[in-house]
């Protein structure tokens, strides 16, 4: 889902967003640049701490510059979604309780993104074990239909060339018949 | 039994009776005239193949629906809904702020919209998170399974085959009989591989 663009209708604007057009920054992904816990900055409009300023981060963790941004494989889920900012009129708060709520507002984000790569995650894992199995129901019937047509049937021509050790060799291949697997006949009953 | 239907179902497709595939299997493949082409085989494994992952597929599904009627989603919704506001019930005794309360109404009407839409969209979610859980719960019962089959067959062929070799068979027929049927390509994972 690519929300590169702000979504305007009719009856619902984001004022925001049309009021300041901002570049939606693409590669802001990195878990660190949010990680950082800053005191209360400098007045700003937006809370998006992975775009402020050098000047503004008193950090206590680590730095938001970082050299090149490296792509990670979790970037994938974690897209920016312009729509997901709200444009409430911005209430006065204290620097303390402001504080919180940008404390707040950053936990969410990540508990959001973990949830993403957690999510994707089983997207993937998924995917691969359906593919594993399906690999592995080919070689089912490989194997059964070299059983059946080959083995048993050489088996029985063999048994007849040898009748003193028929008796063995038939309650063998009995017992290997009747204990053939059933999961693919399962899969074949009609 | 039902441990012998996976023997039956190849010994009728071999004589050609078994209707199962709606495709009619070549009558003249009689069991002592088969050849083991490797092209047949292939052919023979797709067609048996499509039909095991169409049965997957419905069994998924059908797993999948019995999960959420066992397990229905809900949204909590925070207030009940309100029939219509206030603003529009008054509206036509106060013609002069007609206008301003129809634009009120409209904006509510947007307010009203948009929360039923993330409702919806919230709701959608939540089921597409719970059907994904079930099928991926689904796929490793499978797995495991499909992987547990797979050893035994193994097993037991290898036994018939020691047999085999006991009674004079070339091992290097045999292995030319493998890379026929095929059964020695990789893909196929074992039980073990499921322990991450």
């Amino acid at each position: 889902m690519d929300n590169s663009a702000p979504i305007t209708t009719p009856d619902y604007a984001h004022k925001k967003f049309s009021a300041l057009k901002r570049k939606r920054s693409q590669d802001e992904e990195t878990d660190d640049d949010v990680v950082f816990i800053m005191e209360l900055p400098a007045k700003r409009r937006f809370f998006r701490p992975w775009l402020d300023e050098p000047r503004a981060t008193i950090t206590s963790a680590t730095a938001v510059e970082q050299p090149p941004r490296r792509p990670s494989p979790n970037t994938v889920a974690t897209t920016y979604h312009a729509n997901m900012v709200r444009s409430h009129t911005p209430r006065l708060r204290s620097p303390k309780a402001q504080q919180r709520r940008d404390r707040n507002t950053l936990a969410c984000l990540l508990s959001r993104r973990a949830r993403q790569a957690k999510q994707l995650a089983m997207e993937q894992q998924y995917e691969q074990y359906r593919q594993q199995h399906e690999a592995n129901l080919e070689q089912q019937v490989r194997l059964s239909l070299y059983y059946v047509r080959f083995l048993q049937q050489t088996m029985a021509a063999t048994r007849t060339a040898l009748p003193d050790s028929s008796q063995q060799s038939l309650q063998h291949g009995q017992h290997m018949h009747q204990a053939w697997p059933q999961q693919q006949a399962t899969a074949t009953k009609r | 039994m039902e441990q012998s239907n996976l023997y039956l179902h190849k010994f009728y497709t071999q004589l050609g009776h078994y209707p199962l595939h709606g495709i009619g299997v070549h009558p003249s493949k009689l069991p002592a005239l088969h050849s083991h082409k490797p092209e047949q085989i292939d052919e023979l494994v797709a067609v048996e193949l499509q039909h095991l992952k169409t049965h997957y597929a419905d069994e998924e599904q059908r797993y999948v629906d019995q999960m959420l009627i066992e397990n229905p989603i809900v949204v909590e919704r925070r207030a009940p809904p309100t029939t219509k506001p206030q603003a529009t019930q008054v509206h036509p005794m106060q013609t002069k702020t007609q206008s301003q309360t129809s634009t009120g109404g409209n904006s509510r009407d947007a307010q009203r919209q948009r929360a039923e839409s993330c409702r919806k969209s919230r709701y959608n979610n939540k089921i597409k998170k719970a059907k994904l859980r079930f099928r991926h719960k689904f796929v490793c019962s499978q797995l495991t399974e499909s992987a547990g089959a797979l050893d035994y067959m193994r097993d037991v062929i290898a036994q018939a085959e020691a047999q085999l070799m006991a009674r004079g068979f070339s091992r290097v027929a045999l292995e030319r009989m493998r890379q026929n049927f095929g059964v020695d390509r990789c893909g196929a994972a074992l039980a073990t591989n499921m322990d991450h």
